[in-house]
C-alpha cells in the first residue's frame, strides 16, 4: 500500500468573530494516492475550498483548525497554519482560478516563475530557468522561449493557465491541487488544460486535486470523487460508480441539477437554499431539502456506510438497482 | 406587425485599439421570430457580447442594422427609442453588479414601472409583488437591500426587472454563468416556464452549449466577429456542420466516463481579435483545412435541406 | 414554482453602527469632544461668563484667575467667553465650506465620469485649473477683489477645496457608470437625471463624505491661519485664529492671550480629525459601501 500523498482525517474548521464561532468544516476525511487525480465537488459554501486551505495552512489568523493532516507521510501541523506552511513547503503546488491574477502584472513571466521555483525548492536561478522552459515545452506554449520574456497581459486566459500548470509541475510537487481551473475558461481551452493536467500527473506520479462545481469535467479528468455538502462529505466513490450509481441524495440530486447534451428535458431542481455557514444542524444537513428524507434524517447525522470502493453518509440512499 | 420581431442585418461593429482595429462584429445578419428563442454561442473574442449590447443600444455600430418590431434601432428617436427600450429587457450575466446596491430590490424592480407607466402607491407595489412571485421570490422581497440575497437569488429579481414592462424580448448576456449548477437550473427552468406561458422571445449568450441547447430553437456559432453556423438548434446539435461547432460540441465534457479520451482535442488557440488570421478566421486551428480557406472568407451557406448555414468552404462546391 | 427562503433580515442598520462606534475607541474620543464643542457653540450664552465683545481697559492683560476663567485680552475681553463664542463661528466655517465644496465638487465629478468623452475631460481640466492656484493665493487674490471679511475668506476657501471633491467623485463615477446597473438603467431608458441621482449619486458619494469628514478639522485651522495672517475674518468677528493674531505683541509676556485660543484650534481640530478618522473606519472598510 503506497503512502498516500496526502491524508486527513476528521479535519474542522472553524472562524472565530465577534458572534462567535462558525464551523464550515465538520470533520472531513479523505486519501489522495500518488499518480491518483481525485475530484472534489461542491457548491459555493460545501467546503471544497476550505479542504485543502487548512490542509496547507493558508487559513486566516481567526481560523480554528483541528485534525490529522499527512502529506507524504509526514505530519502537517494544521492548528498552527504558520507551521502548516513550513511542513508543506515544496511539496504541494497549488492553481487558481484567475490565472490573470495570479501572476503580478508588473514582471515578466520568466522572473515570476523562476522566482517562485527557487523559493519553493531552493535550486539554483539556472536551474529554475531551464525548468520554466522545460515546463513551457511540456505545456505546449507556442514558442516557449519567447512566451517566457511576456508579461502577463500579453498572453491569454488559457496561455496564462498553462503557464500557471508549468510553474505548478516545475516545483516538483508530491501533490498538485486545482481549485477551478478551468472554470473561468473557454470550453475549448478547458478541454486542452484538463487534458494536460491528467497527462502530466501521470507521468510525473503526482497526486492531484481537483476541485470543481462540475460534474462534466470530474467525469473527464477524475479517478475517484468526494461529493461535499454542508461542510461534510456526502458520499465518495470511483468516479463511474458515482456517476452511474449515486447513492447519496445530493449526489443524485447534482447530476439531475447539470445539463446534458442532447437531452431538453425540465431540469429536477432541489428546492430551498444550501444551510448558512456555520448553521447549527441536529440530524443531516440535507433533510431540509432532501425529496426522500425520513423522520431519522431531521434527527441523527447520518455514519459512515461502505459502499463497494467508497462510502457515503445517507440514512436513506438512492436504492441500487437490481443487477 | 412586421415579419420578423428582430432582425439583425449585416451588423459590424469594429474597434479602433492602438494595436490595430478589433473586428469585434463582423457582417452578423440573424433573424428573431415572436416566441422563438435565438441563441448566441461562442468562445472569448467572438464578439457575442459586443452583439447584445448592440441590439440593446448600448453600443452604436459601425455599420448595418436593428430592426425591431418594424423601428429602426438606430435612427430611432424621442418618443421611438423610448418605446424600444419598454419592449426589450436585458438580463446580465454578473448577479453581483447587475442590481443597485442601494436601491432596495422593489424599488429596481419597479423603476421602470414608475418611469414608463406611472404607477404609484399600491398599484406598483402589488405589480413588484405579482412579479416577484413569478419568478419564484416571496413578495417580502421587495424591501430588502441585493446583497442579502445569493448569487441565483439576484438574478431572478434581474429577471423580475426584465419582465417588469412585459417585453416582447429579452436579452441574457450569459445570465447562468456565474451560478452553481443547481441554482442554474432553477433560473434555467424559470426561463423556459416564462418563454412558454408569456411568449417572450430570449436573445441568449452563453459560452455554454449545453444550457443553450435547454432553451434555444435557433443557434448561431460565432468564431472572431463572423457567424460559422446558424439554424435550426436541434439540427446543428445533432449533426455540426462546421469544423468549429464540431469542436465546440466535441469539448463539452460528457458524463461518462467510459467516453473518455476517445474524442479529438481541440487544436491550437483562439487567435488575438485584434490580428484575425486572412481568410476564414478559424483556418488556424481546423482540422480540415484547405488552401482555399487561407485565402477567402466563406460565407453562409445553406446545407442540403436543413435549415442550418454554415460558412464553410467543405460544404462550397463553387 | 416553489418559492425561496430568503435571509432573516439584518439587524438594523442603527444598532451594527453603534456597535462599530463603541468599539472604535479613537472616534469615541473624537465624537465626545466634538459634542462638547457642538454644546458649547449652541449654549454660547448659557455657558459664557461675560459679554465676548465687551471691553474694559481697567482688566487688560489679567491672568487666568477666578474672575475670568481664561483671561482677559489686551482690549480686557474675557477670552473664556471669547472661546466659547468662537466655536459658533468655527463650526459655521467648517459646515458651509465642506458644504460648499462638496455642493460644487461633486455634480462636476458625477457628470464627468458619467459622460466621459469631451465633455467630461474638459470638465476635469476645469478643475485642474483650480488644483494648480496656491493656496493662499486664491484666499489673497479674492479679498483683494472683494475684500476682507469672513464670508470671503470662506468662499475662497471653498473655491480651493472643490476641485478634491471633483477628482475623488470623478474616478468613483468613471467606475459605477460601467456597472452593469447603470447599463441597465440606460438599456431600460430612464432619463440621465434619474441615473445620476438614483444610480449614480448614491454609489460614488461615500469617498466624498468620508473625505469631507476629515476636511472639517483642516478647514477650521485654514481658516484660522488666513485670520492670523489678516485675510479673512476682522474685528469685530470672533475667531481664535484672529484672537491669536491679535495677541502677536504681547504673548511673550502674557502667554495665555496667545496660548487659550491656541489651544482651542487645536482642541477642536484634533477632536474632529479624529471624528473624521472614526467616519472613514465606518463608511469604508467593507460595511455597506460597495
Amino acid at each position: 500500500m503506497t503512502t498516500p500523498v496526502l491524508s486527513v482525517r476528521d479535519l474542522r474548521v472553524g472562524f472565530k468573530s465577534r458572534q462567535g464561532i462558525t464551523q464550515v468544516l465538520h470533520g472531513v476525511s479523505m486519501d489522495i494516492a500518488p499518480g491518483e487525480i481525485v475530484g472534489m465537488v461542491g457548491e459555493s459554501g460545501s467546503g471544497k475550498s476550505t479542504t485543502p486551505a487548512a490542509a496547507l495552512g493558508l487559513m486566516p489568523r481567526n481560523a480554528i483548525v483541528s485534525g490529522e493532516v499527512q502529506m507524504a507521510g509526514l505530519p502537517v501541523n494544521v492548528a498552527r497554519p504558520k507551521d502548516a506552511r513550513t511542513d508543506t513547503r515544496g511539496k504541494a503546488s497549488v492553481i487558481f482560478q484567475q490565472p490573470m491574477r495570479a501572476f503580478s502584472p508588473y514582471d515578466r513571466l520568466e522572473r515570476q516563475i523562476t522566482d517562485a521555483i527557487i523559493a519553493q525548492t531552493g535550486v539554483s536561478k539556472k536551474d529554475a530557468k531551464e525548468r520554466a522552459l522545460h515546463g513551457f515545452e511540456r505545456l505546449k506554449l507556442p514558442d516557449p522561449a519567447l512566451a517566457l520574456t511576456k508579461y502577463p497581459h500579453q498572453m491569454s486566459g488559457g496561455q496564462l493557465q498553462r503557464a500557471m500548470i508549468a510553474l505548478a509541475f516545475a516545483c516538483e510537487p508530491k501533490l498538485l491541487i486545482c481549485d477551478e481551473p478551468t472554470t473561468a475558461l473557454d470550453v475549448t481551452v478547458q478541454a486542452q488544460v484538463i487534458h494536460m493536467i491528467r497527462q502530466m500527473a501521470e507521468e510525473d506520479n503526482v497526486g492531484v486535486l481537483f476541485i470543481t462545481h462540475d460534474l462534466g469535467v470530474v467525469a473527464e479528468i477524475c479517478d475517484r470523487v468526494y461529493v461535499m455538502y454542508a461542510g461534510r462529505i456526502a458520499e465518495e466513490n470511483s468516479v463511474g460508480e458515482l456517476l452511474g450509481k449515486p447513492r447519496h441524495r445530493y449526489s443524485r440530486a447534482l447530476l439531475n441539477s447539470t445539463p446534458v447534451m442532447g437531452e431538453k428535458a425540465r431540469f429536477q431542481t432541489i428546492p430551498g437554499n444550501a444551510p448558512a455557514a456555520g448553521a447549527h444542524i441536529e440530524g443531516c444537513a440535507f433533510a431540509d431539502r432532501c425529496a426522500a428524507a425520513t423522520t431519522v434524517c431531521s434527527l441523527h447525522p447520518p455514519s459512515k456506510t461502505e459502499n463497494n470502493s467508497g462510502h457515503f453518509a445517507c440514512h436513506n440512499p438512492e436504492p441500487v438497482e437490481a443487477a | 406587425m412586421s415579419e420578423h420581431l428582430l432582425s439583425v442585418k449585416d451588423l459590424c461593429k469594429e474597434f479602433p485599439t492602438p494595436a490595430g482595429v478589433v473586428h469585434a462584429v463582423d457582417h452578423v445578419s440573424f433573424d428573431i421570430d415572436r416566441g422563438h428563442s435565438v441563441a448566441v454561442v461562442g468562445e472569448s473574442g467572438c464578439g457575442k457580447t459586443t452583439l447584445a449590447l448592440s441590439v440593446l443600444q448600448l453600443i452604436s455600430p459601425t455599420s448595418g442594422s436593428v430592426v425591431f418590431d418594424g423601428i429602426d434601432t438606430f435612427a430611432a428617436k424621442g418618443r421611438d427609442l423610448q418605446t424600444l427600450r419598454q419592449k426589450i429587457g436585458v438580463v446580465f450575466q454578473d448577479p453581483h453588479s447587475s442590481l443597485n446596491p442601494r436601491m432596495r430590490v422593489g424599488d429596481s424592480i419597479g423603476e421602470p414601472l414608475r418611469v414608463h407607466r406611472g404607477l404609484r402607491g399600491r398599484e406598483l407595489k402589488d405589480r413588484v409583488a405579482q412579479l416577484l412571485e413569478d419568478v419564484g421570490m416571496p413578495p417580502s422581497a421587495a424591501e430588502r437591500f441585493p446583497h442579502q440575497f445569493s448569487g441565483g437569488q439576484r438574478q431572478r429579481i434581474a429577471i423580475a426587472r426584465a419582465l417588469a414592462l412585459e417585453p416582447e424580448l429579452i436579452v441574457l448576456d450569459e445570465p447562468t454563468s456565474a451560478l452553481d449548477v443547481s441554482v442554474q437550473a432553477q433560473v434555467l427552468n424559470l426561463l423556459a416556464d416564462l418563454k412558454r406561458d408569456k411568449g417572450i422571445s430570449y436573445l441568449f449568450i452563453s459560452h455554454s452549449l449545453a444550457t443553450v441547447e435547454y432553451l434555444a430553437d435557433t443557434l448561431i456559432v460565432m468564431y472572431l466577429g463572423r457567424i460559422v453556423e446558424g439554424g435550426n438548434a436541434d439540427e446543428i446539435f445533432a449533426d455540426p456542420q462546421h469544423p468549429y461547432t464540431q469542436m465546440l460540441v466535441g469539448s463539452v465534457p460528457q458524463l461518462d466516463p467510459a467516453k473518455r479520451g476517445k474524442r479529438e482535442l481541440p487544436k491550437g488557440d483562439i487567435p488575438s481579435p485584434i490580428n484575425r488570421p486572412n481568410g476564414c478566421p478559424f483556418s488556424t486551428r481546423c482540422p480540415k483545412v484547405m488552401d482555399r480557406c487561407r485565402a477567402e472568407a466563406p460565407t453562409p451557406i445553406k446545407i442540403g435541406d436543413k435549415e442550418v448555414w454554415a460558412a464553410c468552404f467543405l460544404h462550397d462546391k463553387g | 414554482m416553489a418559492t425561496q427562503d430568503i435571509t432573516p433580515s439584518e439587524p438594523s442598520r442603527l444598532a451594527t453602527i453603534w456597535s462599530r462606534v463603541a468599539g472604535n475607541k479613537t472616534f469615541f474620543v473624537g465624537l465626545v469632544l466634538f459634542v462638547v464643542i457642538l454644546f458649547a457653540a449652541l449654549f454660547a450664552p448659557l455657558i459664557s461668563t461675560h459679554d465676548p465683545l465687551k471691553i474694559d481697559f481697567g482688566a487688560k492683560l489679567v491672568a487666568p484667575g477666578s474672575e475670568h476663567w481664561f483671561g482677559t485680552d489686551e482690549l480686557g475681553r474675557d477670552l473664556y467667553s471669547r472661546v466659547v463664542y468662537g466655536t459658533r463661528t468655527s463650526l459655521m466655517i467648517g459646515v458651509v465650506v465642506t458644504l460648499l465644496a462638496v455642493a460644487i465638487g461633486a455634480p462636476i465629478g458625477l457628470i464627468a465620469g458619467y459622460e466621459g468623452g469631451r465633455l467630461g475631460f474638459w470638465l476635469m481640466r476645469f478643475t485642474d485649473v483650480f488644483i494648480a492656484f496656491p493656496p493662499l493665493l486664491l484666499p489673497i487674490a479674492i479679498t483683494a477683489a472683494l475684500g476682507q471679511g469672513l464670508y470671503e475668506a470662506m468662499l475662497a476657501l471653498s473655491i480651493s477645496a472643490f476641485p478634491w471633491y471633483s477628482r475623488i467623485v470623478y474616478s468613483e463615477a468613471q467606475r459605477v457608470s460601467k456597472s452593469l446597473y447603470v447599463q441597465s438603467a440606460r438599456a431600460s431608458g430612464f432619463s440621465h437625471f434619474r441615473i445620476l441621482t438614483k444610480h449614480m449619486l448614491p454609489n460614488c458619494w461615500t469617498p466624498a463624505i468620508t473625505q469631507a469628514s476629515m476636511d472639517f478639522g483642516y478647514t477650521i485651522l485654514a481658516a484660522a491661519s488666513l485670520s492670523f495672517i489678516g485675510i479673512g475674518a476682522k474685528e469685530p468677528d470672533i475667531e481664535w485664529g484672529l484672537m491669536v493674531a491679535t495677541s502677536r505683541t504681547k504673548f511673550l509676556d502674557y502667554w495665555w492671550v496667545a496660548m487659550v485660543p491656541g489651544l482651542a484650534i487645536l482642541v477642536t481640530v484634533f477632536a474632529l480629525n479624529l471624528l473624521g478618522d472614526g467616519v472613514r473606519d465606518l463608511l469604508d472598510p467593507k460595511g455597506d459601501s460597495k
